[in-house]
């Protein structure tokens, strides 16, 4: 048996009425991850540790982890403690919550910066490092890499989005992934007008496999923003303590000028941050930038446990055991069943793609599809992640459902399959 | 939003008079006064589309001008906007630089054939209340193959369209109503490539977009129900190579400023 949604639909349906799209964004299924929406729940009534239960009742394993912010594993006790403990003395108050000065503590000595600037979201912190690195360098334009995603800010965007100028998107280049000497060449011809390179630490884009960065890759980018005073801006926002808890520039051996992080921060409360250098401070502090709630004090104690329970163990191992474990079993049952399927990206955000010949991704979302159906949830073309409350015995669970899913994508192939 | 003359010259002729193949291929009494009129006639627009509008045997095809053509009629317009005024239904006279006659007979008056079949085209795919369930399928399906040449039209002359229009990967990307009319948009040559409309199913699609039925399609394409709505609601399927439908629907989310 496999899983109906009829609850989901009807609500879906309420929902369509009084908001656009019913789900908008990324969680929503008109953003492109959950193909065919057929295989798919809309709605959480339920979630811990590393499972959640639909409106239905149906039980996921969920790889998605919220996008990344559950790290710890949903409901965290610990976590949801400190949480309840703010709350009771003080949330979002006339000034700001005393406990914001232990969270800037423990965020810039784990992540080896000078200071941190906290908002909500992602898109907050990266358009934030983006008017930094302008008004530090008095340049205007940013160099993005193929595959970027830094949020939905105008800045980000092409002309083509709805509701984006032609002049928001003026001051921008776009570079290659892992190809220094193109960096090399624009730095050189243009370097006067650039004020910031941002990049993921690696290149985690939807629809592709994910790819690491070459050998010297970062250390030759960091030395070529030096030379032409460009600000180097990493986007940890989905990387972020699932790689190094000490931040995923030092991960890959380098020292960012300015950091983003968001997801993972405080395991699901909502608090995001850009970190960096002092050089950066004063310009940083010149900048109107504020937010109803960004001073709030639940999250700030939310971030503590995290971080404090993230480094008492060896977490990003673990995490990457878990996506280790999980991929080395669906690349088995792949090669049983001769199925092209190749799992990219770090073992703990693995990006998983069947290779088809048309390039159209039908089969992988079939595989998917059945997988989603059978309590599995993965989405088609986006990163997965794993966390903290991961289980051996979970992944193994999940490696038996994936494995059936995968047959039964196999069997109703005969032509491709032999 | 300012609406581009030269974008919609060439929606007018590409989309408005090139979804006529349809038209005549769908209605019979359409297809009958066709037939009387085996005629080639081409719109030159100065700044604008310079195409071909081939009626022969109650069929017809809209296709750019080339070296060579033959055709019976040569209309000339100054401007897109005396071409696109022409299309929206006002006087003007363009400049006969071939067939005088022909003109005349074609376009002097609102019922001359050549306006009488376009006219009742438009009337047909504009209508929102139907006679019979037969007449609302012939118009849905119109306005589906209007969206198709249209989005076409638009991904390979539109300044912003063409952003999206070159972000998509090539390949066919299959546009359908279930069971009722299908369509294909292919992308090629790369980033700096373009599109062309088949109005016909893809045998290889990299992506797939289809309408559940006559009324979600019709409802997307007027414009009363929005798309994501029905892809919520399971009404309108999307699956494949998601990004190229992406760039489709920025397109399409344009398309009504000039097609409507
Ligand atoms: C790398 C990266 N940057 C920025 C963002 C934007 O974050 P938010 O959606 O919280 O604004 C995301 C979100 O997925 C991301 O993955």
């Amino acid at each position: 048996m496999t899983y109906t949604y009829k609850k989901n639909i009807e609500m879906m349906m309420r929902a369509a009425r009084v908001v656009p799209n019913g789900v908008y964004g990324h969680l929503g299924p008109a953003e492109g991850c959950m193909i065919p929406m057929s295989a798919y729940p809309f709605f959480v009534s339920k979630a811990k540790g590393s499972e959640m239960w639909d409106v239905d009742g149906n039980r996921f394993i969920d790889y998605m982890c919220g996008y990344g912010p559950n790290i710890l594993g949903y409901g965290d006790p610990e976590v949801d403690a400190a949480a309840v403990a703010q709350m009771k003395k003080a949330n979002c108050t006339t000034l700001c919550a005393d406990i914001m000065v232990d969270f800037a503590e423990l965020l810039t000595d784990t992540v080896k910066k000078d200071w941190a600037f906290f908002c909500k979201n992602g898109g907050d912190v990266t358009s934030l490092a983006v008017l930094v690195a302008r008004f530090y360098t008095g340049k205007p334009k940013i160099v993005f890499v193929d595959g970027y995603y830094h949020g939905v800010a105008p800045w980000t965007q092409r002309p083509d989005s709805p509701g984006t100028l032609e002049d928001d998107c003026k001051n921008r280049f776009q570079v290659r992934w892992n190809d220094v000497e193109q960096v090399r060449q624009l730095f050189e011809e243009h370097g006067k007008e650039i004020a910031c390179f941002i990049a993921t630490p690696y290149m985690h884009g939807n629809f592709l496999d994910n790819e690491l960065p070459a050998e010297g890759y970062w250390k030759q980018i960091r030395e070529l923003c030096t030379k032409h005073e460009i600000i180097l801006i990493i986007d940890d926002i989905r990387c972020g303590f699932r790689l190094d808890t000490s931040g995923s520039d030092h991960y890959f051996g380098i020292e960012a000028d300015l950091i983003t992080f968001c997801k993972a921060l405080a395991n699901g409360y909502p608090v995001s941050a850009l970190c960096g250098k002092e050089f950066l401070k004063g310009a940083v502090a010149s900048i109107p930038y504020t937010g109803s709630y960004w001073l709030q004090g639940i999250p700030f104690a939310a971030g503590i446990a995290t971080l404090n329970k993230l480094k008492a163990t060896d977490s990003v191992g673990y995490m990457k055991e878990m996506g280790e474990r999980l991929g080395a079993g669906l690349t088995k049952t792949a090669k049983e069943l001769n199925v092209p399927l190749h799992v990219s990206g770090a073992p703990s955000m693995f990006y998983l793609r069947i290779a088809d010949p048309l390039g159209n991704f039908l089969l992988h979302q079939e595989w998917i599809a059945e997988c989603v159906k059978r309590g599995a949830f993965l989405t088609n073309h986006h990163n997965h992640f794993t966390n903290m409350s991961l289980t051996p015995e979970l992944v193994d669970e999940t490696i038996t459902i994936a494995s059936e899913a995968m047959d039964i994508m196999v069997k109703n192939h005969p032509e491709i399959f032999r | 939003m300012a609406l581009s003359e030269r974008t919609q010259a060439f929606v007018n002729l590409y989309a408005g008079i090139g979804v006529l193949e349809k038209y005549l291929e769908l209605d019979e009494s359409a297809k009958e006064l066709a037939k009387q009129h085996n005629v080639a006639i081409r719109f030159k627009v100065k700044g604008g589309p310079d195409g071909v509008v081939d009626i022969k045997n109650g069929a017809c095809k809209v296709y750019p001008y080339e070296e060579g053509v033959k055709t019976n009629v040569v209309l000339y317009f100054d401007s897109c906007d005396k071409f696109n005024r022409l299309v929206a239904g006002e006087n003007v006279m363009p400049i006969p630089t071939k067939g005088i006659l022909k003109v005349l007979t074609l376009l002097a008056k609102p019922d001359q054939w050549f306006n009488v079949l376009t006219g009742d085209m438009a009337a047909l795919m504009r209508k929102k209340e139907f006679d019979n369930d037969d007449e609302k399928k012939r118009s849905v399906t119109l306005a589906f193959y209007a969206m198709t040449l249209g989005a076409v039209v638009l991904g390979n002359e539109d300044p912003i369209a063409q952003w999206a229009m070159r972000a998509t990967a090539d390949g066919e990307v299959s546009l359908g109503i279930k069971d009722v009319a299908y369509s294909t948009i292919v992308k090629s040559g790369g980033k700096n490539g373009k599109f062309t409309a088949v109005l016909e199913k893809s045998q290889n699609p990299r992506s797939i977009m289809e309408f559940a039925d006559i009324d979600t399609a019709g409802g997307v394409i007027n414009g009363t129900l929005d798309a994501m709505t029905a892809v919520s609601t399971g009404r309108l399927e999307t699956k494949g190579h998601m990004l190229m439908l992406d760039s489709f629907n920025k397109i399409a989310a344009i398309l009504p400023r000039y097609l409507s």
